[in-house]
């Protein structure tokens, strides 16, 4: 069975136009991904002796590590005088002032407030607020309690589980952890790589017509539908594990730094109702498993709905428009309060920060699950249907029969 | 039959390829007709008040206009405080009611057309900002048919299986060979070729003349000789074109770009000989640019997508604030004709190009002089993607009694708002227990964006609307990272259950995947409602500007003339209000019909359980109470009161003497 995966993955997936590809999208996305840094970062303004990025990048060893009462202070003492000189913006504009980190009053400000307070200030008031909301939790518990309410006192227990005892101990540099958690265009990617790869796995052979040989083959009909099956389920892993890890390397190469991956996720003010105490690093683990788990089940309705045509040219605009109506619908609920309409999306494990990045639960026989577990089991269960129905579905070779009916 | 009808007949009948151009069609038709919703509200909800205007304002600014409109704003804000004063000189006795009468008809006819100035206004101060190309006129048509910034995805879908399926269906079944065998194989593939880059001008073109259509029905598509400016999606173009020149302009574009996309997929297929390749990329050499790549960036490419997408080529420059530095960032700069056209003639070449060579390759060696240059393929390739790379689910409810002037309280729970921290809490009134509203004990802990903007009660439901001001992520030069979304929850006060009743992005701007976009601004409204209440068939929303009502199966809206100055009581099916004329009058939900109750004019009101405590301006602002059908009017109090209040169990009076508050049970 091993040999006959292997064959088939070669046969399917080891081709010229799927390497070229692979290839091709991998450069776009470091490209894109370059772009990102490009547009959106401050630190983009070369290695000049008052560039932001050289600055940046002195003053961070001095502040960087675990949050004292001594780094605030000193952080203070610098932020404090340039907040009160430029607070009635009547300060010098001039870029060539000498007693300026930058040269510009205005400047040093926002590099400061940017890239150290705001993020000092974050981490250091976050352990206060997720405390309050895990007392707010423990007294709504107590009160749905007394009011028999048991699936909301469950969920009140879960929250309260979750936040109590939250905290962001470290200071660390987190633009690039924030805009690699917010990266999708890989997504995009994966998708149309898949769809490419996996279009052609039963619908090749129908083409030409060897399906009718191959029924005839003792290691033919279901047994090669599970190999390929087994085949694809194996490159639509390695595909989005593949673009998953290069965003990751992508992301760390363009910004030149794989700090801030040991924070805490919640660090990240976006991820502030995150619903997994993990790091960031942890953090891309779990959502790289997410979206194996979302491209594995978009891959097989693809398989299931390409199984049926002679070739591929209507089963891949029909699977495209699926996985565009996906996007859409998934996109348009991303931030809904409806969350079963996150869940039972497949391309929210994908985009899985909607799902992981808030707190919610969808009630299940009476218990409160996070919207990602259930999303990952109903996904998986889906998944596994599917593949079902594609064995069953796909022919019966003779040798099989016939052993059946002696 | 000569090589072109056998050809029309194996394209468009044995590959069903008219079968695909209706189905695009009858898509983008149906997708239109559902989606469509106004790009300015106002001006289709009070269409004949802004008519009215329209036709003193129509066409280009003048001073004449700016003056009158002036005056226009200053008659209508007068006469609105000249009818407040008559009102009370009336039930004061001061004036007699034919005077009365009299003047409030004189003031009725200034303020006829008030909803209408509102939307008039707002288009000249839009004007105001460059008198020299805009003019007046409804926008709603023009602006619909250009609101169409997205790439048509069933046009898309369309051309990559009309194209694809031209030569890969040869391939397939190695006819390839065979046809090209055949004396007449050049003269084959000249048809299929112009027979397929026809039909996809045709499908563009059709699916133009129908938003063309459908927009010129709906709306109307009046002036077309306006400048294009006078629509604000093209509001900073320095072009000098009118609407309908922009319109042929994008659909000439759009219908290149249709062709351009094809011609790539026919030299694709033509290239690697399979289905799935060709398609894969097709779609990704238009996919990924569109998503990938900027708009600035994306109208540079010699690409199909800069066409199919076209609207860019017409549209000024833009620019956003930094969120840091306040500096202005470029987002979009403007495409001079120029550009245009040197990207249109360079596009065209390409195209020229690729058709030549799908014919080459169809070429036998009876009509080829020359024998194909290996490799060939592989330097196309790389040209190719050298090009490419530069490149409502709800319960039933009892419907109890609402007030908005006053919070909501039931038999056991009442709705307590700070003024102070300026949220809402519930009160059990049984064991006076408070409990802040929204439950979840993760709301507006870690933002500020989120918060309770109203509250209804309906035992045993509570329900309560939720603004979520919510940020992708902290990026500069992404004007629709933000967004702002408001729910109405239920909350069941027996079991706690929370259930989502109706959810809402209230901004026109929109973004996935990075490519903005605009919708109509059918939801803005809900930023700025501060009151709702509910039955089974409607939600109503309450704003300064009026009542929204919002159907709950199909959600339609709709904008009832109801004056929200004073208090709005409903239960249930009526609503009940103030009108202009300080009358009493309730409003039938179902009927859609406003009955003013004769005689009871009064300044404030509230609803109970027994009927409508209302304060008699007639009778020296005492209260007095009467019927749900405005039937029995009785005194209640002798001493004038301001206002009138309940709160579930007691009515509360504050006196005009003393400013005493004053109780009393049911």
């Amino acid at each position: 069975m091993i040999r006959l995966i292997r064959y088939e993955f070669i046969k399917q997936f080891c081709k010229f136009s799927i390497l070229a590809l692979f290839v091709v999208f991998s450069l776009a996305n470091l490209f894109k991904i370059y772009g990102e840094y490009k547009s959106y970062s401050y630190l983009t303004d070369g290695n000049g002796e008052r560039s932001w990025h050289t600055l940046h990048w002195q003053l961070y060893e001095e502040y960087r590590g675990e949050i004292t009462p001594e780094k605030i202070e000193r952080l203070l003492a610098a932020y404090q005088p340039l907040v009160e000189a430029t607070s009635d913006m009547t300060a010098s504009t001039a870029t060539d002032d000498p007693n300026t980190m930058t040269g510009n009053l205005y400047s040093d400000r926002n590099l400061l407030d940017k890239y150290f307070v705001q993020p000092m200030q974050y981490s250091y008031e976050y352990s206060d607020r997720s405390e309050q909301v895990a007392n707010r939790a423990r007294q709504s518990a107590a009160l749905y309690g007394e009011q028999g309410a048991v699936y909301q006192q469950r969920e009140s227990g879960a929250i309260y589980n979750l936040y109590a005892g939250r905290a962001i101990p470290a200071f660390a540099y987190r633009e690039m952890c924030n805009y690699y958690l917010n990266y999708d265009f890989s997504i995009v990617l994966t998708l149309l790589l898949c769809l490419y790869g996996i279009i052609g796995t039963f619908v090749s052979e129908r083409e030409t017509q060897m399906d009718m040989l191959l029924l005839v083959s003792p290691n033919g009909g279901r047994k090669t539908a599970l190999a390929k099956i087994l085949a694809a389920t194996l490159f639509l892993l390695l595909t989005s594990l593949w673009f998953s890890f290069l965003d990751l390397i992508g992301f760390a190469a363009s910004f030149q730094t794989l700090e801030g991956l040991t924070l805490p996720v919640f660090a990240i003010p976006n991820f502030a109702e995150v619903s997994v105490n993990l790091s960031i690093f942890q953090y891309v683990l779990l959502s790289a498993a997410l979206k194996c788990a979302g491209t594995w089940v978009i891959g097989m309705l693809w398989l299931l709905v390409s199984m049926f045509w002679k070739n591929a040219l209507l089963p891949f605009v029909l699977n495209f428009a699926l996985c565009i109506v996906l996007i859409v619908s998934g996109a348009a609920c991303a931030y809904s309060n409806f969350f079963w309409t996150k869940v039972l999306n497949p391309y929210s494990l994908l985009t899985n920060r909607v799902l992981l990045g808030k707190t919610e639960f969808v009630n299940l026989g009476g218990f409160p699950v996070l919207t990602w577990q259930a999303a990952g089991w109903i996904s998986l269960t889906a998944g596994f249907v599917l593949v079902t129905a594609i064995y069953f579905l796909s022919a019966e070779n003779c040798h099989r029969c016939v052993g059946r009916a002696k | 039959m000569s090589v072109f009808s056998y050809e029309w007949k194996k394209l468009m009948v044995m590959q069903r390829g008219l079968l695909y151009i209706l189905a695009a069609l009858l898509v983008s038709t149906v997708w239109l007709a559902a989606t469509d919703r106004p790009q300015n509200s106002a001006m289709e909800e009070y269409r004949e008040e802004y008519e009215w205007y329209l036709e003193r304002l129509d066409g280009a600014y003048t001073e004449e206009k700016a003056a009158w409109l002036e005056q226009e704003a200053q008659a209508i804000t007068e006469a609105r405080n000249t009818r407040t004063r008559l009102q009370e000189s009336y039930y004061s006795n001061q004036i007699t009611a034919e005077q009365y009468e009299r003047q409030i008809a004189e003031i009725n006819t200034v303020l006829a057309h008030e909803h209408g100035f509102e939307a008039a206004y707002q288009q000249y101060l839009y004007i105001c900002e460059n008198t020299g190309n805009r003019c007046f006129l409804n926008t709603n048509g023009w602006a619909g048919l250009f609101s169409s910034q997205t790439l048509d995805f069933p046009l898309f879908l369309a051309v990559l299986i009309l194209a694809t399926t031209v030569f890969c269906s040869e391939y397939s079944c190695q006819m390839d060979a065979l046809l090209r065998t055949a004396p007449q194989s050049r003269k084959s593939a000249g048809c299929k070729v112009v027979m397929t880059l026809c039909a996809v001008f045709a499908l563009c073109g059709g699916v133009a003349l129908i938003r063309f259509a459908f927009f010129g029905i709906k709306y109307g598509l009046p002036n077309g000789e306006y400048p294009v400016q006078s629509i604000a999606s093209f509001g900073g173009s320095t072009k000098n074109i009118s609407l309908l020149a922009a319109f042929l302009i994008l659909t000439v574009l759009r219908c290149f770009g249709s062709v351009y996309l094809a011609a790539l997929l026919l030299f694709l297929s033509v290239l690697v000989k399979k289905y799935a390749l060709t398609v894969v990329s097709g779609v990704a050499s238009t996919l990924i640019p569109y998503i990938g790549l900027s708009r600035q960036i994306c109208y540079r490419l010699p690409l199909p997508l800069p066409f199919l997408l076209a609207t860019g080529f017409l549209e000024g420059a833009s620019s956003v604030e930094d969120s840091l530095t306040g500096e202005p960032i470029v987002i979009f700069s403007e495409r001079s004709p120029q550009e245009l056209l040197a990207l249109l003639g360079l596009s065209a070449v390409c195209c020229a190009l690729m058709i030549w060579w799908v014919l080459r390759q169809n070429t036998n060696c009876w009509q080829s002089e020359r024998k194909p240059v290996k490799g060939c393929r592989a330097a196309a390739l790389s040209l190719l993607l050298l090009i490419s790379l530069s490149g409502c689910s709800y319960g039933t409810s009892t419907n109890g009694i609402y007030n908005s002037s006053s919070q909501s309280a039931s038999e056991t729970y009442s709705v307590i708002f700070d003024d102070q921290t300026r949220t809402y809490s519930l009160e059990n009134r049984a064991t006076g227990a408070l409990t802040d509203l929204a439950l979840s004990p993760l709301f507006g802990a870690f933002s500020d964006g989120e918060s309770i903007k109203a509250v209804y009660m309906d035992a045993p439901y509570i329900y309560y609307m939720t603004s979520r001001t919510e940020q992708y992520v902290d990026r500069v030069g992404s004007y629709n990272s933000t967004v702002t979304q408001v729910s109405i929850v239920q909350l069941n006060t027996e079991t706690f259950e929370e259930q989502v009743v109706f959810e809402k992005i209230t901004d026109s701007g929109r973004s996935l995947l990075g490519i903005d976009y605009t919708v109509g601004d059918t939801w803005m409204f809900l930023q700025y409602c501060y009151g709702f209440f509910l039955n089974d068939d409607s939600l109503f929303f309450i704003t300064n500007d009026g009542i929204t009502e919002v159907g709950r199966t199909i959600q339609l809206t709709k904008m009832l003339d109801i004056p929200t100055r004073g208090n709005i009581a409903f239960d249930g099916r009526t609503i009940f209000y103030i009108n202009e004329n300080s009358l009493l009058t309730a409003y039938d939900t179902k009927t859609h019909k406003a009955r003013p109750f004769r005689n009871m004019v009064a300044s404030d009101f509230c609803l109970t359980d027994q009927g409508l405590y209302f304060i008699n301006r007639r009778d020296s602002d005492c209260v007095y109470l009467c019927g749900r059908d405005g039937i029995g009017s009785l005194k209640i109090s002798n001493e004038p009161a301001l206002s009138v209040e309940y709160d579930g169990k007691k009515i509360t009076m504050i006196l005009k003497s003393d400013m005493e508050k004053v109780f009393f049970e049911l």
